[in-house]
Parts: C-alpha cells; sequence; structure tokens
C-alpha cells in the first residue's frame, strides 16, 4: 500500500502543472471510521483544522489536526473516548485548475483519552505513531475560497482508522 | 439464544494497514486487575476483577480459552460448525494503579466476557461438572455467517457452535445498560448449550444428533430442549431467573412467569401449520422456556438453586441413557426419577401438571 501511494504520488507530480506556491487553511468535517478493539470500525462525528502550503508544480505540505469523540452512556457505566490526530503530509495536486485531484502522505501522531466512570472513575491514555494518507478532489470557489472533498486515513500500531471529510477554507 | 447465528463482513476493511506504524505509549503490562462488568446481587458494576486465568489482555487468551475476531463461520457436512480465516484480537489499554482500563468499550465488553467464563469456570465443581471437558473454549467475535437470513441482522446475538465448540458472539446493535456479550447469564445460558451438547453427543467435538438445517419434528424437539437446558443452567448456576432484563426487557423468557404448554407452538403444530413453507421458522424458545419454567420452580420448592440443579443434571443424565435426544416428555420424567421422594419429586409433579397438564403424562408421578 506505502509503495502504492508513492508511485501514485510521483506519478502525479511528473505531471506539467502551473506553478504556484499558494495557502489555503480551514475548517474540516467528516466522518471517521475508528478501528478499536474488536476489530471493527466504528462511525463517529470529525472535525479539524487545517493548513496547506503550495510549492514547485503542484506539491504541497499540510497540516492536520482533527478529533472524535464518542460517549457510551448506559446505566451501569460511561465510557468517553477521545481521540486527537496530528499529523504533516506531502503531497502533490494535478489537474485543470476547477478540480485538482490530490494524493498526500506523512506521519501522525494519535493521542487516545478514554474515561471509564463505573464505581469509580478510571483513565486510559494512548499516544500512538503512524501512517497519514489522503485522496481527494480540490474545488476551489471563486480565488480566494475552496471546498475539498478528501478519503483519507492513518494507521496506528495494527489498526488503521478511515475518515471522509469535506474541508473549506480560505486561499491566499 | 440460539444455538448459531451470524454477523457481515465489517465495514471499512478493504484498504490494507500502512506497514510503517510504529508505537508509543505501550500499555504496561503489569496489570494484576482489569475492568469489567461484574454482577452482583443488587445489579452489574464495572470495577476492577483478578486478571486470574487471562494471560494476554490485548489478545484476550488465557488458559480458558482465546477470544479471536472476524473470520468466517463454515458448516461441515457432519453438521458441525468451524472458523476460518479468524486473527487475534488487539485491545488497546493503559494501566491505572494496577489496573488495566480498555481504550474504548469493545475491550471493556471482551474482557468481561472473559471475565463471566472464568466465573462459570469456578463454579463447575459445584455444578457436578468437569471443567477439563469444556476448556479451553475459544470464542469468535462477528465473525462472517454463513446463514443468509441471520447474515442479514448479524448483531444483538451468542451462539454456541456444537461440534465446532466455541461461541459466537455478536455486538449490540443498541446501547444497553448491559452489552449482551457482557451480560453474565447471556454466557451461561451459551455454556449451557456446551453442557446440554456433550451429554447428548458425548464429547464437545462430537457431531450433534441434529445438524443445525435440520427443521423434522424430532430436531426441533432437541433445539427446544436445547434452549431449555441452556436456560435452565444459567438461571439456576446464577439464581437469576430473569438474566436477561439487566440487557433487554425479554418478560417470555422470565421463568418465574406462567408458562404453561397450551402456549406454545408445538414442533407438530409447526409442522402443520407452516406446511412446506421454506421461510417458516420455528421458534424453539418458548417451549424450552416452560421447561426451564419447571426447573425453577422446583428451585423456588427447595430455596436451594443447586440442589435443584444437581437433581436436573441426575435426570437430563438418566434420561440420555435411557430415551433419544428428540424425547421431551419423557425428560420430565427422567427429573421426577431423579428427585425420587418427598419435596422436589412433588414440587416436580405439581409443576408439570401445572405447566404442561393433560399434555404429557409422566409415569413417575402419582
Amino acid at each position: 500500500m506505502t509503495r502504492t501511494l508513492a508511485c501514485a504520488a510521483l506519478l502525479l507530480m511528473s505531471i506539467p502543472g502551473p506553478a504556484r506556491a499558494e495557502g489555503a487553511a480551514g475548517l474540516a468535517f467528516g466522518a471517521a471510521a475508528v478501528h478499536v478493539a474488536s476489530a471493527e470500525h466504528e462511525l463517529r462525528p470529525l472535525v479539524g483544522l487545517w493548513g496547506r502550503l503550495g510549492f514547485g508544480r503542484g506539491g504541497f505540505a499540510e497540516v492536520e489536526a482533527s478529533g472524535t469523540r464518542r460517549i457510551e452512556d448506559g446505566g451501569v457505566v460511561q465510557v468517553d473516548e477521545r481521540w486527537a490526530r496530528g499529523a504533516l503530509t506531502v503531497g502533490c495536486r494535478t489537474g485543470p485548475r476547477a478540480l485538482e485531484v490530490a494524493v498526500a502522505v506523512g506521519p501522525a501522531l494519535t493521542y487516545r483519552d478514554t474515561v471509564v466512570v463505573g464505581e469509580d472513575r478510571w483513565r486510559a491514555t494512548a499516544l500512538q505513531a503512524g501512517v497519514r494518507y489522503r485522496a481527494g478532489l480540490l474545488l476551489p470557489l471563486g480565488r480566494r475560497w475552496e471546498v475539498d472533498l478528501l478519503f483519507g486515513g492513518a494507521s496506528r500500531r495494527r489498526n488503521h482508522d478511515q475518515e471522509l471529510v469535506v474541508q473549506g477554507g480560505g486561499r491566499w | 439464544m440460539p444455538r448459531l447465528a451470524l454477523r457481515p463482513v465489517p465495514a471499512f476493511q478493504a484498504l490494507p494497514m500502512l506497514g510503517l506504524a510504529t508505537s508509543c505509549g505501550e500499555p504496561d503490562l503489569e496489570a494484576d486487575r482489569y475492568l469489567a462488568f461484574q454482577r452482583e446481587p443488587d445489579g452489574y458494576e464495572v470495577a476492577p476483577r483478578l486478571v486470574g486465568t487471562l494471560e494476554d489482555l490485548a489478545t484476550i487468551t488465557g488458559r480458558l480459552g482465546e477470544v479471536r475476531t472476524g473470520g468466517i463461520l463454515l458448516y461441515e457436512n457432519d453438521g458441525s460448525m468451524t472458523l476460518d480465516g479468524d486473527r487475534a484480537l488487539d485491545v488497546g489499554y493503559d494501566v491505572q494503579d494496577g489496573v488495566a482500563v480498555p481504550l474504548d468499550e469493545d475491550g471493556l465488553i471482551l474482557w468481561s466476557f472473559y471475565g463471566h467464563l472464568e466465573d462459570i469456570a469456578d463454579q463447575l465443581p459445584a455444578l457436578g461438572l468437569d471443567g477439563d471437558v469444556f476448556f479451553p473454549l475459544n470464542s469468535a467475535w462477528t465473525p462472517v455467517l454463513p446463514d443468509l437470513l441471520l447474515e442479514l441482522l448479524p448483531k444483538e446475538n451468542a451462539a454456541y457452535a456444537t461440534g465446532g465448540h466455541f461461541f459466537v458472539l455478536l455486538d449490540d446493535l443498541f446501547a444497553k445498560d448491559v452489552p449482551l456479550v457482557a451480560n453474565a447469564g447471556v454466557i451461561r445460558h451459551e455454556f449451557g448449550h456446551a453442557v446440554f451438547h456433550v451429554l447428548t453427543s458425548g464429547g464437545v467435538h462430537r457431531r450433534p444428533p441434529f445438524a443445525a438445517a435440520d427443521t423434522s419434528v424430532p430436531s426441533l424437539y432437541y433445539s427446544s430442549l436445547h434452549e431449555a437446558f441452556a436456560d435452565t443452567f444459567a438461571t439456576l448456576s446464577l439464581d437469576a431467573p430473569d438474566y436477561f432484563e439487566d440487557s433487554l426487557p425479554m418478560t417470555s423468557r422470565d421463568v418465574r412467569g406462567d408458562w404453561t404448554i397450551d402456549q406454545v407452538e408445538t414442533p407438530e403444530q409447526f409442522h402443520r401449520t407452516a406446511g412446506d413453507d421454506p421461510l417458516a421458522l420455528y421458534d424453539p424458545y418458548p417451549l424450552g422456556t416452560v421447561f426451564a419454567s419447571t426447573a425453577w420452580d422446583l428451585r423456588e420448592a427447595l430455596g436451594d438453586p443447586l440442589e435443584a440443579w444437581a437433581i436436573l443434571l441426575e435426570g437430563t443424565r438418566i434420561w440420555v441413557d435411557l430415551s433419544t435426544p428428540d424425547n421431551a416428555w419423557a425428560l420430565l420424567d427422567a427429573w421426577v426419577a431423579a428427585a425420587g421422594q418427598g419435596v422436589a419429586a412433588e414440587a416436580l409433579c405439581a409443576s408439570i401438571e401445572t405447566r404442561f397438564g393433560d399434555a404429557v403424562l409422566v409415569e413417575t408421578c402419582p
């Protein structure tokens, strides 16, 4: 999978495009499919912040911070699971300016913080490193705004999470 | 809970994992307790319990067996079931003051399941059963199920795979105070199926008398007796006549109810009404509950669940020796025979007369 993504990125970067060094930043909303102990993927809401800086012919670096939360509040126990993820990815985009295709890959850190409230209150935390990957469509809205549709994921130990987000923001 | 039930291919698993992941914050494995749902006299609580026989909290592997995830359940030609393609669990957790705390709810539920299994193993000698016969007993969490009807709603269930000798555990569709797999009574019900299978088949890996797909009258009686025995094991070993209520409102399974044979459909009646309809399904639970309620009447009369269990287990062994596994009415005779004389026999006969009436003639009753 890593090799496939790398090859795809190199292929896309080799396609000539207009030189641009623009930046963009904004908010992201979507749905995360989070890998849990049972090997299931649980669907959860996701919100995030992102910033992108272009370089060269279609290259870009992107930083993201996103989070999910799930509260299971039963009569016997409350389980409050919070996730936060930070990632730095490098990628490329290509295609007509009206609708570009982008792919990116890079390292990610996921912080998990779970509070279990039963007869007492317990807390579990973990910091898990992995590989982040994203792919999707970038749609400019005029000269100053854009909205993107991106599929992505990140590995954690032997697990992986995925998500589908719509992100919007301003360009400069 | 049926003897078998099923589940779908987990969504979003098409992408293989990237192989470059590393992990920070690996849990301190020196936990001496782990969080679990535990049944107390006044209800359930989530509290630490001793690690005991659980040797690996991440994969849920211990002397009593291993919980695996995924895979596909296969029907074998001999009527038994096997699991193929399953893989190890990876329960994330942290340790706080020696207590392993799971990073998500599924970990809590699956640890609770193992804890219930351990409670059963501890109690088996008092129940007159040999733990070496039943353990290790592995479990399959949310495997793919081969039965289309069950695959459509592969949730809210648990099962014991006869012949294959493993549990099938499914997750809940709706949130519950006590998730089904964390309900001690549900797990005991499934273990009761294992006990009945051993009694009627001769061993955990022996072929069951009837295949799961067999819908003949004898097979349906056998299914009903399976459910009856499983509920008898659960209610008496836990001394809980309504163990389901902690998870689901299901008064139809409360063995204190006034359930009688007149209220339920027998396999013969089912065959008359269903005819050749291939989609008709017989519900073995109502008839099973009439039997389990009779067993509970004995417990009420004796005031001791384990004394009642000992009589019913002995009676079931007599029945296995003298009858066929589909002869439901002979089981009642054998239970009375095992009760001997006195309060137990009188209580059983009174219960049989009330619940079965003229439908059954128990020769051992006056």
